[in-house]
């Protein structure tokens, strides 16, 4: 049974970690002719994604290949099963590429030539390298105007509205006058201003989506991928260990910092990480001092008698409590009662628009600070246990006050403990979901909960979570199939950040016990 | 020493002992600010669902001011959607506006309508519109609305009276020359029918598919039904399928009108109102509300008819309300399934169907009004009595749909062929009866601990004792870091690892995975009972308390064996278990299911049960199984006769423990149960629990509602339930360790 439980652990683990890390490997392009019966494309350009193997009772392959054949707009369906009689060749060709689109998922074909509108710049075989140096400066550029939008043109628009609610106010003191006028011309100017740049950015853009590259599919078509549209390319079959060693870094690098696309399901998961990290932090800077204060308290000051006992007894039960508990009350007592009285106290001239009073950053912290007190409490408790009687004693015998004692004495012994307790709490937080889903993560959060804009961290804002993330993608994604990778991905991540954690927290410990082991008799 | 120094001595032992004193102040403040929490998280859970039993209750009549003179009765008697405008129409066309705050009239409109108006009926409850008869046989149609606009600065209410379609007018005459005894109109969906019962007793239905394009414009199907030689008296139309009929001789029949060209007479029984005009639909239009009885016997039954189980369908009578007086009438509520009576000596009760509920009586008024009106949300009641004085009386009545009843009893939903359980909190259409029995949550819930704990205890109870008893210490070193970690993996990964990956293998390879159920102990067992049989010389090969490892090729072993067998094991089922179980055994297959929930639920709760247990075996006093031993004890009878008995309530209350989280559990049963709240114990179908129906229905609730109290009230119960259970987990534990303090 031990033996049992044992390779459940690692069996689970190393399962996340192989499905996770495959997720970013370069995989075999293979071409494959079809026999006609088989329901599908006759030729496929596809990574080969699961294998059935199974016999019939005569003996015969009766296993089913699992195709991923990319272009799910220009040839689906993206993923089918085959037969595997139904294979009637295969090949790896070298020439075959992966075009990873921002958009409507991976492209495979040959590039057959890179077109400038309809002029070719590049054709044959050449083709592939030119369209690769050309990817990289069209990428420069459009990441370029991408932050002139979010910079120079949001600033014009938000002159624009600044101009016309002038407007609007000059005319509702005098209503006519100098004063309307000159308003009413700023007002003019900044709109003007406004259209003229987007005008500007629009024509820059479509001249930046002319070079495109004439794809040629394994059924023959051609199609033309606009290299504005394309996020990264190459040919896995030519590529070696090493090549394929550092792809896979670059797209674990991609994965860890860049925004999620097509419905969370592709592109990376960085402001999943952003929220979770930030959520934690807050929440640990919330739980720490409450639940040292109730260890300080439990152990150094109450005295013992039914008082404390009940108050222990509390401390455990909260720790068996179930989280989606917690989430109602949060969702409950929080948001609603605590969110609606701060809104009419202090944003009562937004309402009936919510500000504090609906699910966001700080009151999910808040339900998990909750949810995790017990863990710092025991921890604590029992690292104040540790500290020997004599210890104290020998410190209140020099005339030091208890507070004295408490602050130069005991809580730096004790720090190792409370530091493995908050640790613990943080390893539990990264991983609850369950009252998250009711105060405050969602599946796509437009902004990150901390920025550049004042006040940097915005208390009211949604988030998006990495335990949300695996859900989300996995249960709630139209595109189950293509969303798995992404899913086994997220999930490796956060096994190992909480596995660390823990670790972290185990090792902390061990040396703690060491270090008191000193004063044991 | 000087005066200044002891003065600087003084401040500052003041000052440390003021520090002194602020630091346990603040220390015991964090204490009790937990204590706080506790207590403060189970009163405010509490604080939301009480409300649910809160008694209804009828305020004392205020009345109005009185208007001057004897005003004419009035055929139409409403309030507005907001319960601040009342109106009363009288047979000429004088529509009067009250103000119900004040009772006065604000505003009058004289309609155009030739004769007189002598019935008013309401086609649809959701909206203020009704169809006025003429004396002169004519049908019209009016809306009265009452939007509000700022225009003054001030929030005003504007009064609207106008045509709800293009052309609002029927000519009866057209279709019933022979004059129309009684007439029901029910507008859905732009669809308007109309039932008609002319002079001659016969019936007919009038559809206009597309009533906003105006009425005369577009003919309506017409549709005539049989009436078999008896003679109707009144007729009900309360939604696209229902045409009740109720007929002299208190015989009623049930229309299905849904296409009127195939209008089938599917139900007919004699329901026997005792009287006939007090007879109503309930909201819906399925049902019927009778008055019947006599005397002291009086009592509102609530009938709907209902599919039979062999086809065809019947009338029941499924629940009765017992008044005891005589009834005056009846009102239905507007958006709910309660209704209130108003008896001849002037009570007023309240009552829900759904919830089978009387909810309150009271006696605010002498005699039974005139004219009454209930607002649209049911907390107002507007009278008006024979001389025309206006009454009000404020109705407490905020969760009618939920009782004891209601949630824990099987109970007869409209429709339903049968009383049943049933969790369905919410629809699209306004008019949907809520159903919310907590049985299939409640089974959900206890049916994926039970599952879970299938799994865990062997595993983690018997690893436990291994661990504790037998283990290696430097093998032990490892293991309990490891069942550290594993206590660590966020269920949201176990939960999705069940849903996405191993659901599907468990569907296809199902006779794998029990052969794998029935391989793995035995041949564990056999391998052991090998090894033993083995001499000693032999063993050395593995070391003493290191035997555990030698499983795990054996476990893999069985694992592919069973991956081997499998397919042949489904041939001997007819080549397809799932088909077979289904057939054979009636038992359906989900692909998310209670094996895979309780798979994935016993990894998480494994860890939780085996450190609890691990812990209670080996704190036993060591001098208890040396003592054992050293009179003659093998280490197995050491094991069960001393060690074992001692620390058995450490092992029970590590099963509560895992227990109550196992109950609370929410990723894993959201991602791996399929979600469907049914009834029912078999090992491959899926649940609902408590815990997952909040985090699935809760951010979608409305705050203050029935549901989200409901929500409310079980996230109380799963509050409660752990907190018992980890209690007496908890004390039990406290017990052993006193007890062995004592050894």
């Amino acid at each position: 049974m031990i033996a049992l439980a044992l390779l459940l652990v690692f069996g689970i683990l190393s399962l996340i970690a192989t499905r996770g890390l495959g997720h970013f490997w370069p995989d075999d392009l293979w071409e494959i002719e079809l026999a006609a019966e088989a329901g599908a494309p006759r030729a496929v350009l596809a990574i080969i994604a699961d294998e059935e193997t199974a016999t019939d009772r005569s003996g015969a392959n009766r296993g089913r290949v699992l195709l991923r054949s990319g272009n799910r707009d220009l040839a689906p369906p993206e993923f089918f099963w085959v037969d595997a009689r139904n294979m009637r060749t295969r090949s790896r060709p070298a020439d075959a590429g992966v075009i990873e689109r921002r958009a409507r998922g991976n492209a495979h074909g040959y590039v057959d030539a890179v077109l400038l509108g309809e002029r070719a710049l590049a054709r044959g075989p050449e083709s592939w390298a030119f369209a690769e140096k050309l990817l990289a400066d069209v990428q420069l550029k459009r990441t370029r105007l991408e932050s002139e939008r979010r910079t120079r043109i949001a600033a014009l628009a938000r002159a624009s509205n600044n101009a016309q609610e002038r407007l609007r106010r000059a005319q509702a003191e005098s209503g006519v006058g100098s004063a309307v006028e000159t308003r009413s011309a700023q007002a003019d100017a900044a709109r003007l201003a406004y259209r003229e740049a987007t005008a500007d950015l629009r024509r820059r853009e479509v001249e930046l989506a002319r070079t495109a590259l004439l794809l040629r599919l394994a059924d023959g078509t051609l199609h033309r991928v606009p290299i504005v549209d394309i996020e990264r390319m190459w040919r896995p079959n030519g590529m070696s260990i090493g090549a394929r060693l550092a792809h896979q870094a670059d797209s674990i690098a991609a994965f860890l910092s860049r925004s999620p696309r097509e419905g969370n399901t592709e592109g990376g998961i960085y402001p999943a990480i952003v929220g979770t990290v930030v959520l934690v932090l807050l929440m640990a800077v919330m739980v720490a001092p409450l639940g040292v204060l109730c260890a300080l308290y439990l152990h150094e000051y109450a005295r013992p008698g039914p008082g404390v006992r009940l108050l222990r007894i509390a401390v455990n039960n909260l720790a068996g409590v179930p989280s989606i508990v917690y989430g109602v009350f949060g969702l409950g007592f929080f948001v609603y009662v605590l969110g609606g009285s701060l809104d009419a106290l202090f944003f009562a001239d937004t309402l009936p628009s919510p500000t504090l009073g609906t699910p966001g950053l700080l009151w999910a912290a808040l339900t998990l600070a909750l949810l995790t007190m017990p863990v710092v409490i025991v921890s604590t408790e029992e690292g104040l246990s540790r500290i020997p009687k004599d210890v104290r004693e020998g410190s209140l015998a020099l005339g030091a006050t208890r507070s004295e004692t408490l602050r130069s004495v005991i809580l730096p012994s004790a720090a190792p403990a409370i530091l493995t307790g908050v640790i613990l709490a943080v390893a539990r937080a990264a991983g609850e979901v369950a009252p998250l889903m009711l105060v405050g993560v969602v599946k796509l959060a437009p902004r990150l909960p901390i920025d550049g804009e004042p006040p940097f961290l915005h208390l009211d804002r949604q988030f998006m979570h990495l335990g949300f993330h695996i859900y989300d993608v996995g249960f709630q994604s139209p595109n189950v199939e293509a969303a798995r990778p992404v899913v086994f991905a997220t999930a490796l991540l956060l096994v190992l950040v909480i596995v660390a954690l823990n670790l972290t927290a185990i090792v902390l410990r061990n040396r703690l016990h060491r270090r008191y082991g000193v004063f044991d008799v | 020493m000087s005066e200044s120094t002891r003065a600087q001595r003084n401040t500052a032992v003041k000052r440390r002992a003021r520090l002194d004193r602020l630091t346990t102040q603040i220390v015991a403040g964090g204490g009790i600010a937990v204590m706080l929490l506790v207590a403060g998280i189970f009163s405010y859970l509490l604080s939301v669902a009480l409300p649910l039993f809160t008694p209804a209750s009828i305020s004392a009549p205020t009345a109005l001011e009185k208007p001057s003179g004897k005003p004419e009765a009035p055929v139409l008697f409403d309030l507005d959607e907001s319960g601040e405008i009342a109106y009363r129409l009288v047979p000429n066309g004088v529509l009067t506006f009250i103000d119900v705050d004040s009772g006065l009239p604000i505003a009058t409109r004289q309609l155009e309508i030739g004769a007189g108006i002598h019935r008013v009926h309401r086609p649809d409850p959701g909206r203020t519109l009704y169809a006025l008869e003429s004396a002169d046989g004519h049908l019209h149609f009016l809306e009265l609305t009452f939007p509000v606009s700022f225009a003054t600065g001030t929030r005003e209410r504007q009064i609207r009276v106008e045509p709800p379609f293009r052309d609002s007018v029927i000519d009866l005459q057209q279709w019933a020359p022979a004059g129309v005894k009684d007439l029901a109109v029910h507008l859905e969906e732009a669809t308007l029918s109309v039932a008609i019962l002319d002079g001659r007793d016969s019936l007919q239905i009038l559809r206009y598919a597309d009533a906003e394009a105006g009425l005369p414009l577009l003919p309506p199907e017409r549709h005539w039904l049989s009436a078999d030689g008896l003679t109707p008296v009144r007729l009900f139309l309360g939604s696209l399928q229902w045409l009740f009929v109720l007929h002299a001789d208190g015989r009623t029949d049930a229309w299905d009108v849904r296409f009127p060209e195939d209008a089938r007479r599917l139900a007919s029984r004699a329901l026997a109102p005792a009287d006939v005009d007090a007879v109503t639909l309930l909201l819906g239009g399925g049902a019927l509300l009778v008055p019947q009885g006599r005397g002291p016997d009086v009592s509102v039954a609530h009938w709907f008819p209902t599919r039979l189980d062999g086809g065809g369908f019947q009338w029941v009578r499924v629940r009765d309300f017992p008044i005891g007086k005589q009834i005056a009438s009846l009102i239905p509520e507007t958006r709910r399934r309660g209704f209130l009576v108003l008896a001849v000596d002037g009570d007023i009760s309240i009552h829900h169907t759904t919830a089978a509920t009387t909810l309150t009586v009271a006696r605010p008024l002498s005699a039974a009004p005139n004219a009454f009106a209930l607002s649209a949300r049911g907390d107002e009641l507007i009278l008006e009595d024979a001389n025309g004085g206006l009454q009000r009386i404020a109705i407490d009545n905020e969760h009618p749909e939920v009782s004891r009843s209601a949630l824990l009893d099987r109970v007869w939903y409209e429709g339903y062929p049968a009383p049943q359980y049933t969790w369905q909190s919410t629809s699209a259409s306004t008019d949907f009866e809520p159903k919310f029995s907590l049985a299939p949550l409640i089974v959900g819930t206890l049916k994926a601990a039970f599952y879970s704990m299938l799994f865990a205890i062997p595993v983690a109870a018997l690893g436990a004792i291994y661990c504790a008893y037998f283990m290696a210490p430097g093998l032990r070193a490892w293991i309990k870091p490891s069942v550290e970690l594993m206590a660590a993996l966020p269920t949201v990964i176990l939960g999705f690892l069940a849903g996405l990956w191993l659901a599907p293998i468990i569907e296809r390879a199902l006779p794998s995975v029990l052969l794998f159920a029935v391989l793995a102990p035995v041949l564990c067992v056999t391998l052991g009972a090998f090894i033993q049989l083995l001499p000693r010389t032999r063993l050395r090969v593995l070391p003493d308390g290191w035997q555990a490892l030698a499983m795990i090729p054996v476990l893999l072993f069985a694992a592919s064996l069973a991956n081997a067998y499998g397919p042949s094991l489904e041939h001997a089922f007819m080549g397809d278990i799932r088909a077979w179980l289904r057939t054979q055994l009636a038992i359906d297959y989900d692909q998310r299911n209670a094996i895979v929930v309780g798979i994935a639920m016993g990894v998480a709760v494994i860890p939780v049960i085996f450190a609890i247990a691990e812990d209670a075996i080996s704190s036993v006093p060591a001098r208890l199984s040396h003592g054992a031993l050293a009179l003659g004890a093998t280490r197995w009878q050491a094991l069960f006769l001393v060690i074992l008995p001692t620390a058995s309530p450490g092992i029970f209350s590590a099963l509560m423990i895992g227990f109550g989280r196992a109950v609370g559990e929410t990723m894993i049963v959201l991602m791996a149960s399929g979600n469907t709240p049914i009834l029912d114990w078999d090992p491959f179908t899926g649940m609902r629990t408590f815990a997952a129906n909040l985090a699935i229905e809760l951010p979608e609730s409305v705050v203050g509602s029935s549901h989200y109290r409901v929500l409310f009230l079980s996230a109380l119960v799963l509050f409660a339930f752990t907190f018992l259970v980890n209690t007496i987990g908890e004390a039990v534990r406290q017990r052993l360790r006193e007890r062995y303090g004592e050894l």
